[in-house]
């Protein structure tokens, strides 16, 4: 009896060990290059105060170049067997509008609609921790064709290229380009994804590698030059509060002002005291309360972006 | 013959009663500036089409909840937009997102003197998927109830 009740036990530690010390992982999703979009015209144009600039338009390019589904469709499939399963952007454009269309119906019974600000308008696009960016060209010599590839792995937060893969495929009589692209990959993906794992595998070891950055709001009166409680001033506390809390105190300070600092390069444990995943946010909470509290009082707003980049606005909520 | 007469006399009354209320539009003279009627004047070209309506309602909303606004295209009195863009970012999200910050301001006048009475400037912001959408959402943040487009509207009429 006492030994079913210790085998109960221990299986249910184990679980709740692995349910709570999963890292939060990052999302992946492969993206037509903006060189792509351009030279097939899925490009929409816009005057920027006098410059003229062209975006690239992706759900056009879904809706009109069957071709590329079929290469993004590939590529994600060739990715899923390796232990990589990647978010779909033609999925997750869709999934934006239809979201839009149901905020814009939702109304309580009180007659009250659902709130938005510009920023929460701004961050309804599609995203991914890691974007992998496809470009491809066709090469026609004579009646044989074969294809050129430039895969990118992109950290969307640090923009560090973390895994690359370029080539030419054989060139063929008859194979469609899906199929020329996808025999140019498959001698690259591996090596392409053990770049990825290999970037998984010193986020474990090191911890994440994050971007932080500090603002002050207009209309506070306090600088980051500034002294409070009669200690060092307000920016070097700050970056030592990084130090001191970062793994193994690895950080760069990019840039320090009296209005701004950037923090490039922070690497952050993956779980916090208490074993709990974290990102960017949460690792940034703890230095928002200390800035909150005495000495210092300093009222301030947490705004993130994903998991891997944070900004403190100091100054008011 | 009656009937004539009667029509005639009718008419007679509805013009006097809107001579009137013509006189109020007079600085100085007639009524009090509360009864002011307000007309409204957007430039050509001011706003994307597809935004124009939203801009002459707000603008509306802005002269009714303080006083009286008038429709018609011949009043002396009229408050006029003036729109810059402030900034302007096209984002190459999926979908494309085009931010505006523009700076809205509102000019009271006489458009028979071409005297200006009152101005008062203030920063709307948008995100869409367009420049329209993007002046759409800007614009719709315009709050006829803020305190200080109410006190502009004041200062306007008292003068």
């Amino acid at each position: 009896m006492y030994k079913i009740k210790f085998i109960f036990t221990c299986l249910t530690l184990f679980i709740a060990c692995v349910v709570s010390g999963q890292a939060k992982k990052p999302t992946l999703m492969v993206v037509p290059s903006d060189a792509w979009c351009i030279q097939h015209g899925y490009v929409q144009s816009f005057d920027d105060q006098g410059t003229e600039v062209e975006v690239p338009d992706y759900k056009r390019a879904f809706q009109n170049n069957p071709e590329v589904l079929q290469v993004i469709s590939q590529i994600n499939g060739m990715m899923a067997e390796r232990g990589f399963p990647l978010k779909n952007m033609e999925s997750a454009i869709k999934t934006l509008q239809s979201n839009s269309a149901e905020d814009m119906l939702r109304q309580s019974k009180s007659g009250g609609g659902i709130i938005e600000s510009p920023i929460d308008a701004l961050k309804k696009a599609a995203k991914a921790d890691i974007i992998i960016q496809l470009t491809w060209t066709i090469n026609n010599v004579g009646p044989k064709k074969s294809v050129n590839f430039n895969l990118q792995g992109l950290d969307a937060y640090t923009d560090k290229q973390i895994a690359t893969a370029t080539g030419t495929g054989a060139p063929s009589f008859s194979a469609a380009v899906p199929v020329l692209l996808s025999e140019a990959v498959i001698s690259h993906m591996d090596n392409f994804t053990s770049s990825l794992q290999d970037y998984f595998d010193d986020m474990f070891e090191n911890g994440r590698e994050i971007i932080v950055r500090i603002q002050t709001w207009d209309n506070w009166e306090g600088d980051l030059e500034q002294n409070y409680g009669g200690g060092d001033e307000l920016g070097y506390v700050i970056e030592s509060w990084i130090r001191d809390h970062s793994v193994k105190g690895r950080f760069n300070t990019t840039d320090f002002t009296e209005n701004m600092m950037l923090f490039e390069q922070v690497r952050i444990p993956l779980f916090d005291a208490s074993n709990h995943a974290i990102d960017a946010r949460r690792y940034l909470r703890d230095l928002s309360r200390y800035l909150s509290a005495a000495p210092f009082n300093i009222p301030n707003k947490l705004v993130m972006k994903g998991l891997g980049r944070a900004t403190i606005i100091l100054g008011s909520k | 013959m009656k009937r004539i007469y009667f029509v005639f006399l009718f008419l007679l009354v509805l013009s006097m009663g809107a001579k009137v209320q013509g006189q109020g539009n007079v600085v100085g003279s007639g009524p009090q500036p509360d009864f002011m009627a307000l007309g409204i004047y957007i430039e050509d070209g001011l706003v994307p089409m597809e935004s124009r309506t939203i801009m002459e309602t707000k603008l509306q909303q802005i002269a009714t909840a303080n006083g009286i606004s008038d429709l018609g295209n011949l009043s002396r009195f009229i408050l006029v937009p003036k729109i810059s863009v402030i900034g302007k970012e096209v984002l190459s999200t999926a979908p494309i997102q085009v931010v505006l910050s523009l700076e809205v301001t509102l000019c009271i006048g006489d458009a028979q003197t071409s005297h200006m009475y009152a101005t008062k400037s203030f920063l709307v912001k948008g995100v869409g998927r367009n420049i329209n959408k993007s002046y759409i959402a800007a614009l719709k943040t315009i709050s006829p109830k803020n305190a200080g487009v109410i006190n502009f509207i004041t200062q306007g009429k008292q003068k």
